[in-house]
């Protein structure tokens, strides 16, 4: 029974627009976003400026792999954040703003029950979501730039790192394999509003707004202190994996850390649910 | 079947329901009647547990929706504010809500979806559904699997006459057939006193009366004359108290007799051709009702 409802929760994610929306608008961001980065001014001032790669190699290294890699967090953070909110918000809320769970809940089905399907379909969302991304910006990356070696550097995550392409290939693998379990607590966080009482665009304008405040935090100096605690500092630590000394100890502290903000999350969404009315 | 028990439900300040107590046999169609706002849809959500109780019990087949929830839930089949996913077929949202109660083999979702004659559109997205069409899938969906009650949330609301007469020969052969209890709401009395015997009228939240609808009728009784003299047949019906309306309507003082009418004109040498009693319509009754005062009329 649980598998049935579970499948039909999928089947109900698939049939709607906004569902794969969110996969056609991240293929155009991409592309837009690689072929800006072709024109050589931009792609010398991204590369030294914002991308940080060192200046000597910004104009010879800009490879399919370091594009794709700066490409993918770019979008999964733009267009990314904005879908797995939109969709996260809508799980409950817009079921529970069209009745459409006043017909659920006249069966016999708990609301656990429920509540823990809808929060599998978003995770298996965010992870699908997420590899789409990572894969179809590196096709597009080595079509447009070619394959060469891998150079990523942030100084707030502490990470430098050049490899070779079949090395950095690998790391890019690994990275993208990261990115959707990262992701998943900021859908978790927009499936949590969902459940309050709220409509489902609040629910997504709210998370994203707290994304927004969370990265604005993070980059601004006057707040430094505010990074160890960032929510953004643990996504991103789908990147680690290209730092030339894989730091896992840093890896597995903030994946933990996320999986029990995932679990809170999961639980505060399922308190604040059961406890709901349904008023007719 | 459903025994309701001094059910309350407080809204913040607001006593949406007031110590509601009445039964339902089972087999028995049920009509609640009341106005908007009455508390009607209130006490169908608190029965199908989408509402805590603040006080009293349902139960619904000797099972407590208090104690309960899930299982009196798998007794009763709903139409209440019916919803569908808009973008997915009839068929699909059928197998969808299905889903949430038990296995349901398809040749049984095809029999519901025959039983209120949707098959031809089934497979259509419910977006290009009519209002009658979706009542029908509403009324599918809340068969399978096949419940012991059936609530209807104002069953005739946006239905035309037409859809209203296939919907009441409907829910006749859902009783009569498959013996499945039905309780239904609605504020229009009209055409319900040959669907169901017994009602129960509802007024802010609280229970004006429940019983057969003859129980009603309390009022004078009247009755339509044919007499060959109306002068002589005035003054002797003035001498009784009686009142003439219109057509040759009289309504007798409460507690008269219609035989002493007819033995007074007699006595006065007025040829009576017929005699016809008049009974008020079931508009008339529950109109009647609701002008009530609450405190006369205890639930039975």
């Amino acid at each position: 029974m649980f598998l049935r409802q579970l499948g039909w929760e999928i089947r109900k994610l698939c049939a709607r627009p906004r569902s794969y929306l969110g996969f056609a608008a991240c293929l155009l961001f991409e592309l837009a976003l690689i072929l800006l980065y072709r024109t050589t001014a931009l792609a010398e001032l991204v590369g030294d400026v914002y991308w940080r790669v060192p200046s000597a190699i910004a104009t010879t290294t800009l490879s399919g792999l370091t594009v794709a890699t700066h490409v993918t967090a770019e979008t999964t953070s733009v267009i990314g954040a904005l879908f797995l909110a939109l969709v996260a918000g809508d799980m409950i809320a817009n079921e529970s703003e069209e009745r459409t769970l006043h017909m659920i809940f006249s069966r016999p089905v708990t609301r656990g029950a429920v509540v823990l399907q809808k929060v599998i379909v978003c995770v298996l969302y965010t992870i699908v979501f997420c590899v789409f991304v990572g894969v179809t910006a590196l096709g597009i990356a080595l079509l447009v730039e070619g394959p060469g070696p891998v150079v990523v550097v942030s100084a707030k995550e502490s990470l430098v790192g050049v490899h070779e392409f079949a090395p950095g290939l690998q790391r890019y693998a690994l990275a993208v394999a990261m990115l959707g379990p990262c992701w998943v607590t900021f859908t978790l966080l927009g499936f949590f509003l969902s459940c309050c009482r709220m409509k489902p665009g609040a629910a997504t304008v709210v998370a994203t707004a707290l994304l927004l405040t969370d990265h604005v935090l993070r980059i601004q100096p006057t707040f430094a202190g505010y990074l160890p605690y960032s929510l953004g500092t643990r996504i991103l630590t789908w990147r680690q994996p290209f730092a030339y000394e894989i730091s896992w100890l840093r890896i597995e502290r903030n994946l933990s850390q996320l999986l029990l903000l995932d679990v809170v999350l999961i639980l505060l969404a399922w308190w604040v649910f059961r406890r709901r009315e349904l008023a007719p | 079947m459903i025994a309701i028990d001094g059910v309350s439900k407080i809204f913040g300040d607001r006593r949406a329901l007031d110590a509601i107590s009445f039964d339902v046999a089972r087999g028995e169609i049920l009509a609640i009647l009341g106005h908007n706002g009455a508390g009607k849809t209130t006490l169908f959500a608190l029965m199908l547990g989408l509402l805590r109780l603040s006080a009293g019990d349902i139960v619904v087949d000797s099972v407590s929706v208090r104690a309960q929830p899930r299982e009196a839930r798998r007794r009763i089949g709903s139409v209440v504010a019916p919803a569908f996913y808009e973008y997915l077929s009839g068929w699909d949202n059928l197998r969808i809500l299905a889903s949430y109660s038990a296995p349901v083999a398809h040749a049984e979702l095809a029999a519901a979806a025959r039983f209120v004659g949707l098959t031809d559109r089934l497979h259509d997205r419910v977006r290009v559904y009519s209002h009658g069409m979706r009542r029908r899938l509403a009324l599918a969906q809340a068969l399978v699997p096949r419940p012991a009650v059936l609530l209807l949330d104002e069953w005739e609301t946006g239905l035309d006459p037409e859809g209203v007469r296939d919907m009441r020969a409907l829910i006749l052969r859902l009783n009569q057939e498959h013996g499945i209890t039905i309780v239904l709401t609605s504020h229009q009395p009209a055409g319900l006193d040959g669907l169901c015997e017994r009602i129960a009228i509802m007024r802010d939240g609280r229970l004006l009366f429940v019983g057969p609808w003859r129980d009603l009728d309390t009022g004078a009784p009247a009755v339509r004359l044919a007499v060959d003299d109306w002068m002589r047949a005035r003054d002797a019906m003035r001498a009784l108290g009686a009142s003439i309306g219109a057509n040759g309507v009289v309504t007798l003082p409460t507690g008269g007799a219609i035989a002493d009418l007819v033995a007074a004109l007699v006595g006065c040498g007025v040829r009576v051709e017929s005699v016809e009693p008049v009974r008020a319509n079931v508009e008339e009754l529950y109109f009647r009702a609701l002008q009530t005062p609450i405190t006369d009329r205890r639930p039975t």
